[in-house]
């Protein structure tokens, strides 16, 4: 398995990308909720599809073949939550024509290509599509705290700033999320690297203390052994022939 | 050699071309749409602006 490594896959705190459906969609918490929820499902259910004819994807033409999975499976998306779970179809426009692009540029990012195991394909493409939806509730949220004055739809504030709730507002509240999740990133990858060290140092150790319990014989002493085995094997035979002449 | 690779990359592109109008076709039976009626009008007239919360 490729281990996930968050400072390559997440392109909106590290590239910068993938701002349009924050900025212009997640200016409420429940919106951003439901983004992310038809986020993960189209995600997962494209990489089903792109696992099932795995043998036959040439990686050149990987994202390509992407893009065509994402627009059947966005159809599909687009057909089912218009006929059984929301009924003013005009609202749900907006999310399925964010979603091509949001999912097509968590793929670009994709390392899982080469994963020849399903668990891990599917976990990595659950947590990259987790990471982006991080970022859209925490932005719906403070956009909807600060900006409407609300939370969840319930008012808070008697009116909130209005600067929030506009593109400028979005981009703003992005950056500081981006500027947190660094921060935050940086600090884990430290540990990590300070854990993986001690772990590293403790096997060493323990490699020590087992030498020390176990030691290695002298090479003088493994010719003596050595010598003595064959002599004792040596012996019976020798006994033998003598008492058949 | 390099004409047998692209060919090989475009057939295995056509293969899921045919898999995404394959997946649409299903659905379009599947849930009896009529492409002829206005079912996909909202997306010609759909312009990338800001959401409203999705209370239109």
């Amino acid at each position: 398995m490729i281990k996930h490594n968050s400072q390559t896959l997440s392109p909106i705190a590290f590239y910068g990308i993938g701002l349009a459906p924050i900025v212009l969609l997640c200016t409420t918490t429940l919106n951003a909720l439901k983004f992310s929820a038809v986020l993960l499902v189209c995600m997962v259910l494209c990489n089903l599809l792109y696992f099932a004819f795995k043998p036959i994807v040439k990686d050149e033409v990987r994202i390509p073949c992407y893009v065509l999975l994402i627009i059947g499976v966005e159809y599909f998306i687009d057909s089912v939550l218009s006929e059984f779970v929301i009924k003013n179809s005009s609202s749900i426009t907006e999310f399925v024509s964010y979603l091509l692009s949001a999912t097509v540029i968590i793929y670009m990012f994709e390392t899982s290509s080469k994963v020849k195991n399903f668990n891990a394909s599917m976990l990595d493409c659950v947590i990259m599509a987790g990471e982006y939806a991080m970022c859209l509730v925490a932005v719906g949220l403070f956009r909807e705290f600060l900006g409407h004055g609300t939370l969840f739809g319930a008012r808070i504030f008697k009116s909130g700033i209005a600067f929030f709730v506009s593109n400028a507002g979005g981009v703003f509240v992005t950056l500081v999320y981006v500027l947190v999740y660094s921060i935050l990133t940086a600090n884990i990858g430290k540990k990590r690297t300070a854990y993986s060290g001690l772990v590293d140092r403790y096997e060493l150790f323990l490699e020590d203390k087992f030498m020390e319990l176990t030691p290695m014989k002298s090479l003088d002493e493994m010719v003596n052994e050595n010598m003595q085995e064959n002599a004792v094997s040596e012996e019976p035979s020798t006994s033998t022939n003598e008492e058949v002449k | 050699m390099k004409f047998k690779k692209v060919f090989s990359a475009w057939l295995c592109l056509m293969f899921f071309a045919l898999l995404c109008v394959s997946i649409m076709l299903v659905t379009n039976v599947a849930f009896n749409k009529d492409s002829s009626s206005d079912y996909f009008s909202r997306y010609r007239t759909f312009e990338f602006r800001q959401s409203d919360g999705g209370e239109r």
